[in-house]
């Protein structure tokens, strides 16, 4: 049955959960602005357990998983809003691993699995807004532009990006790249611009495989997006089931008033149907390694942000007071679940991907 | 049956049950035209006959209540089994037993609690749809808290003298039987004084009134019970016991309910998507219409999360878990949704969709203000919206119980 998951995914998700639970400092990037982008130690504890290379073949030293265990590892950072950029790590590897280009995966997999290196992805096409501007030379061999918002690219050895010919690159951070940091909502994944001149490249596969790769992986990047709110909105849910069967007012616990019941009720169904959503992008995209399960990916996006943003702010409002003081950790998530929701395509956008399907065809 | 609608579920089948679903497509194949043309057919009167022949031909090859023991008439199916029987139904768009009411809630109530006479009495007739029963549990001050439900029952000798009224009784008008609860014991605490029993519909003093509703339809009934004279031996489960005998727990059967729902929304869905390609009359299709799209895509999207939501609580089952409370949850969102699907399929039609059935150009046939109307009773029937939201806070997250509810 598919439906539910297997013995191995429900032990990487309890060792996840486990790991998280002890070592994630979401507060960090708020109470000391100065400190480093990447919490190193959690991302070190996150590598010893297999994280980092999940969804990379056996043969170069990962663990041959898929997007389903990935959804369940991403839920769980967004649960977290842990600050590590290991959304951009799998992505990226999984663009190298399309680009069916042996030398290259030899050469980058093993190093991005055991998390000797950091990558960072520059998504683009439809629905990724702002867009990057990046054209490549003549011969493939550079990289020139500039990316407005790179999220997971502070402190990254390596970036996978597309350029306007359709092809997408890998680039090391080195000579002829700049990154800068720039202020943004959600602290715990900086945001950089980065500008490109003339930046040494390798072409992902033949030229004109672009959009295979860019389809698929930006379709990962999107449902593990999805998967982080479905966390987030989870965490959310959890910390004010805890409030209102604690906070006590005119003598009694506020769950126990069925205006704070019922809303708490709704932020259960929302949790729910984003994690059916979560899960039946993951689902789909494991089902065939080479499709962008567009419908399943769109509707997971469209449903799993919209509860975020939803059970979140619902988990504001239920907090009273507390809830909007910098002190509560609400707020984190309150912008890790805006981010998401704006970031690759908002609701309505992905409503409109499923209806030209259902409409136009 | 349909190899596409079993792996858009996502069940892998062994072969076992793949025979059972072959065998199950081949009979419905064979035996269901001739009973659909007759349904069809069939004048108002004649109606309830033809449905009553359709249940008799599902009973004689034991599929009228699938998840019965075989030694009741039942296969002990299986939940996958009862998944793939409700898929072979959608598939054949054919319909399902028309005294499912007793066939799902009564028949495994008797199963479980009944004596083994009145097994002998009720099984057989209900299976076979010479007897169809209705449940008398609402009352008119007795809805979401039905607990406090005042219909009584006298002892008097060998006999339980019921006085009451009982309210939004669907079938009531149709019925040969009710399981009514009613209170024989009002000293005792609010669940601890009533009892589950068998009323015949045709018992002197028993009156049902249909109630129409703003459909028009009159789908419920009042039904007035003055000094109905029933044998103690109708009682199930022991005098007094009733609250715990309803009880009894359908987790299974109600595990795969939501695939009936599920069908009936994909298959209005697939109308709404259709219709929103046509070109009405004097305005443009609904497809070119971005807020629209929108809600199509919307409904659509909540649709597919009925399914899913269905499928991971039965994977659960599967499992050998409890499903539990969350229930609650496809029931609440399921059917908000069911309402949410019909309003849309209405609003496709314009300003034109206002007129009905029958009139010149009433848009897809009139069809759609009945479904609209009728869907309003989706979020108050089986427990209100509210209610379940209740259910959900407290059985499902823990939050303490309404101040003014028993204890």
């Amino acid at each position: 049955m598919e439906y539910g998951l297997t013995d191995e995914q429900r032990a990487l998700d309890d060792a996840v959960a486990g790991v998280l639970a002890a070592h994630a400092h979401p507060r960090t990037p708020y109470d000391e602005p100065e400190a480093p982008a990447v919490d190193v130690a959690l991302w070190d504890r996150l590598r010893d357990l297999g994280v980092l290379g999940l969804a990379v073949p056996e043969e170069h030293d990962g663990a041959g998983a898929g997007p389903v265990e990935l959804a369940l590892v991403c839920e769980r950072l967004g649960h977290a809003v842990a600050p590590v950029p290991v959304l951009g790590q799998v992505v990226a590897a999984e663009a190298i691993r399309l680009a069916g280009d042996d030398a290259l995966a030899k050469e980058l997999l093993p190093e991005l699995a055991s998390g000797a290196r950091r990558a960072g992805i520059v998504p683009a096409g439809p629905g990724v807004d702002p867009a990057p501007d990046l054209v490549s030379s003549r011969d493939g061999q550079t990289v020139s532009g500039r990316v407005p918002l790179a999220l997971d690219a502070v402190g990254a050895d390596l970036l996978v990006l597309p350029a306007t010919d359709g092809d997408w690159y890998v680039v090391e951070v080195g000579p002829g790249v700049t990154i800068s940091p720039q202020p943004t909502l959600d602290r715990t994944r900086p945001a950089a611009v980065v500008v490109l001149e003339e930046a040494p490249a390798r072409r992902l596969g033949a030229p004109g495989s672009g959009a295979r790769i860019g389809r698929r992986a930006v379709a990962l990047l999107r449902a593990l997006e999805a998967a982080e709110a479905v966390g987030i909105a989870a965490w959310a849910l959890e910390q004010t089931r805890a409030y209102a069967g604690s906070r006590e007012q005119f003598g009694l616990p506020i769950g126990t008033f069925q205006a704070v019941k019922h809303r708490l009720a709704d932020m259960l169904v929302a949790v729910e149907n984003a994690r059916s959503a979560s899960y039946g992008a993951a689902w789909a995209l494991a089902a065939d390694p080479a499709s962008d399960a567009a419908v399943a990916v769109a509707m997971a996006q469209a449903v799993a942000t919209e509860a975020a943003v939803q059970v979140t702010a619902d988990a504001v409002q239920l907090h009273g007071g507390i809830g909007v003081t910098w002190e509560n950790d609400l707020h984190l998530r309150l912008r890790r679940a805006k981010t998401l929701q704006l970031l690759h395509g908002s609701p309505s956008w992905h409503r409109e991907q499923v209806a030209a399907v259902l409409l136009d065809g | 049956m349909d190899s596409t609608a079993v792996d858009s579920l996502g069940l892998r089948l062994d072969d076992l049950d793949r025979a059972w679903a072959q065998e199950l497509g081949a009979w419905l194949a064979q035996h269901w035209p001739a009973h659909r043309a007759a349904i069809r057919a069939a004048a108002p009167t004649e109606r309830d006959g033809a449905l009553r022949a359709w249940q008799s031909e599902l009973a004689e090859a034991r599929y009228a209540a699938i998840g019965w023991p075989e030694e009741f008439g039942g296969r002990a199916a299986t939940t996958t089994q009862q998944l793939l029987f409700h898929l072979a139904l959608g598939e054949h768009r054919a319909m399902p037993a028309t005294g499912r009411i007793g066939l799902n809630l009564c028949g495994p109530t008797l199963i479980s609690h009944g004596t083994p006479e009145q097994q002998e009495l009720f099984l057989r007739p209900m299976l076979h749809g010479e007897h169809l029963w209705c449940q008398g549990f609402s009352e008119p001050d007795a809805g979401s808290d039905l607990a406090s439900l005042r219909t009584r029952g006298v002892v008097d000798g060998e006999e339980l003298v019921i006085t009451g009224q009982k309210i939004w009784t669907s079938g009531a008008d149709r019925a040969d039987w009710m399981f009514a609860l009613v209170r024989t014991d009002p000293a005792a605490a609010k669940r601890d004084g009533i009892s589950f029993v068998l009323v015949p519909m045709d018992a002197a003093g028993v009156d049902v009134r249909p109630i129409r509703q703003i459909s028009g339809d009159s789908g419920f009934s009042e039904v007035f019970l003055d000094e109905v004279r029933v044998p103690l031996a109708n009682v199930v489960g022991g005098l007094d016991n009733g609250w715990s005998v309803t009880r009894t727990t359908l987790a299974n059967e109600r595990a795969v309910l939501f695939l009936g729902q599920q069908v009936a929304l994909t298959s209005t869905m697939r109308k709404i998507v259709a219709q929103a390609k046509e070109d009405l009359p004097g305005r443009p299709r609904a497809a070119a219409d971005p807020a629209l799209r929108d809600r199509i895509a919307g409904a659509w999207i909540e649709t597919e999360l009925v399914r899913i939501n269905g499928m991971r609580n039965l994977a659960k089952v599967l499992d050998g878990q409890n499903p539990g409370p969350e229930g609650a949850m496809s029931k609440l969102f399921g059917q908000h949704v069911e309402q949410h699907v019909h309003e849309l399929a209405l609003d496709l039609g314009g300003g034109a969709a206002v007129l009905e059935r029958g009139a010149e150009d009433a848009p897809y046939d009139g069809k759609w203000a009945l479904g609209w109307l009728r869907t309003r009773a989706s979020t108050i029937g089986g427990g209100t919206s509210e209610i379940q939201r209740n259910i959900l806070a407290e059985r499902v997250l823990g939050m303490p119980r309404d101040p003014w509810a028993d204890a």
